[in-house]
């Protein structure tokens, strides 16, 4: 007999794909949507059309010098704060090199504090003006010269940078998620880049890293976290560039109760907002609403149970429940639970809203609870709305 | 994001992006039209991306909403159809070191087909986890975190999905192994 997951794998491969005038119109109207944005750009995009437009054929005043100094890059990009910053005690010079997948790249120093820059980076919640900032150069091992920012073959290979929290999955909490943005040079066939996110110090109580790596996001094949320690490395196997720099920080400048605050508000904040972007219709919004209202606590308010469905269930040997109902209405499901997710503190007596499913309508919902039992059964109870 | 990065972007996930699109709809136009939003849409929310989910699973969760409130706007025309004729292109496609007769492949494409339609004759709180699972590749968080649903929650559907796949596809699963 056939296996259904290797059926199902072997027939919902993906295989479509869109034909060449479908993609053609989309980029096509991307490519209006860009025109109509860069009108709407924020400071720190206009500070990167800024030195593109200084870089187009210009006789560069360090052009004498293999590398520009962290200053240097703000100069350029006619930030006289930032180069203030960068000349400041308060700067923090690395100067360290590391070559993978065909690129070295230098982490040349970093700098924090409020309104230290002339292009204050603006969000959801008003202006971020308590930001980290670092220059990094980028140059290909090979000593080829990296493209202007005035070439076509510009950004044809896109790089991430991004400071790393230890403790934080990467995946998680990166550049995105901390309001991080960048604006690039080319010098001398160099590419300097200057990376900025919300202030990191609240964090210096534990490791920090900047990560740079190929491609324009977070690469978990690229590095490692290491969720018991909360240590993040770098892939030794992966096949390209894959840089992470450890910083030093002073941890006296580290604030446990603002980055418990910060990491609150990330884990609360865009994904939300951008739920309601794509906002639900009639019946599905009540539907969610429904849903999104019930508690053990409150359940008996806005639903009745199903007698009929009650069930005691004993977990097998691997702590798993196995159900199955029909009710009368010819609504039927079965399903398998691990026990651990289900009552992870294993205290009798705590019930668990674990399924309302709907086909759409109020009308529709099926509750399933489970209730930990004293002698480790488990009993099954299904609700409908009032 | 910029533009070359939204256009890489779309090199990426357009085949992932458009098979989710045509199996979900059962309809070439409509498919087309999601496919072309989901990604116009991404552009737009650009600013307020988020990119702490892997940005396919982005894109997916996107195609799914639109795909719901389109649904209900314009009571979506459901036409179940075999989404993928056998095509001069498709049967080269499926070429292997063994070298399958023609009227192998022709049985493999067959068979393909009449699990699609079994998928597409599922409730859609199910045949959303099907996809995503064994189209898209999502873990089970992944599903759990794009559906809003716990994940013991897309276990389960997955589960009653198999089995209901199975009921269906009695005969394609109890035949010899071509």
């Amino acid at each position: 007999m056939k296996n259904i997951d290797n059926l199902l794998k072997q027939a919902l491969t993906p295989t479509d794909e869109p034909d060449i005038r479908l993609k053609q119109t989309l980029l096509s109207k991307a490519k209006e949507d860009y025109a109509m944005k860069r009108k709407k750009f924020k400071a720190a995009a206009v500070a990167a059309s800024v030195a593109v437009a200084l870089g187009i054929g210009s006789v560069s005043i360090y052009a004498a010098r293999k590398f520009l100094l962290p200053e240097h890059v703000t100069q350029e990009i006619n930030d006289s704060k930032l180069t203030a910053a960068f000349q400041s005690e308060d700067a923090i010079t690395i100067n360290e090199s590391q070559t993978y997948g065909g690129y070295r790249v230098t982490l040349m120093g970093i700098v924090s504090g409020k309104a230290i820059t002339e292009y204050e980076m603006t969000g959801n919640d008003g202006v971020r003006d308590d930001r980290t900032y670092a220059v990094v150069s980028i140059e290909r091992s090979d000593q080829t010269p990296m493209p202007s920012t005035s070439d076509d073959s510009y950004g044809e290979q896109s790089f991430f940078t991004s400071f790393l929290i230890q403790g934080l999955n990467p995946a998680l909490y990166n550049a995105f998620t901390f309001g991080g943005g960048y604006v690039e040079i080319e010098e001398n066939g160099v590419l300097y880049r200057l990376t900025e996110c919300d202030n990191i110090e609240i964090f210096a109580d534990r490791e920090i890293y900047m990560c740079v790596s190929d491609g324009w996001s977070y690469n978990s094949d690229a590095y490692s976290y290491d969720e018991t320690s909360g240590v993040i490395s770098r892939n030794e196997t992966y096949d390209g560039l894959n840089a992470l720099f450890t910083l030093s920080l002073d941890a006296s400048k580290a604030d446990p109760a603002a980055a418990e605050e910060y990491i609150k508000k990330i884990d609360n904040g865009t994904f939300d907002q951008t739920e309601t972007e794509i906002e639900l219709n009639g019946e599905e919004k009540e539907v969610s609403e429904f849903i999104n209202k019930l508690t053990p606590e409150n359940l008996n308010e806005y639903a009745v149970p199903i007698e009929d469905s009650k069930q005691t269930l004993t977990p097998d040997k691997d702590g798993v429940l196995s159900y199955e109902y029909n009710l009368e209405n010819g609504t039927g499901g079965s399903g398998t639970v691990n026990l651990k997710d289900l009552f992870p503190d294993q205290i009798a007596g705590t019930c668990n809203i674990s399924d309302a499913s709907s086909e759409g309508t109020v009308e529709s919902i099926v509750i399933t609870t489970f209730t930990l039992n004293e002698d480790g059964t488990v009993t099954l109870l299904l609700y409908v709305p009032k | 994001m910029t533009k070359q990065e939204f256009e890489t972007c779309v090199e990426e996930y357009s085949k992932d992006i458009y098979s989710f699109c045509k199996h979900l709809t059962c309809s070439l136009q409509e498919a087309e039209d999601l496919y072309q939003n989901t990604f116009l849409k991404a552009l737009e929310l650009n600013d307020k991306i988020d990119f702490r989910h892997n940005p396919k699973s982005y894109l997916l969760s996107i195609t799914i909403r639109i795909w719901k409130n389109q649904k209900r706007k314009f009571a979506w025309r459901k036409r179940i159809t075999d989404m993928h004729p056998l095509t001069d292109a498709s049967l080269e496609q499926t070429s292997n070191p063994k070298e399958p007769s023609l009227e192998e492949i022709i049985l493999k494409e067959e068979e393909k087909s009449l699990v699609r339609t079994a998928v597409s004759h599922l409730p859609e709180r199910l045949k959303l986890p099907t996809l995503l699972y064994y189209m898209e590749t999502l873990s089970v968080t992944q599903i759990s975190e794009l559906l809003h649903i716990p994940a013991g929650t897309v276990k389960s559907r997955l589960y009653q999905a198999r089995k209901q796949l199975e009921k269906e596809l009695e005969v394609v699963l109890n035949e010899e192994h071509r």
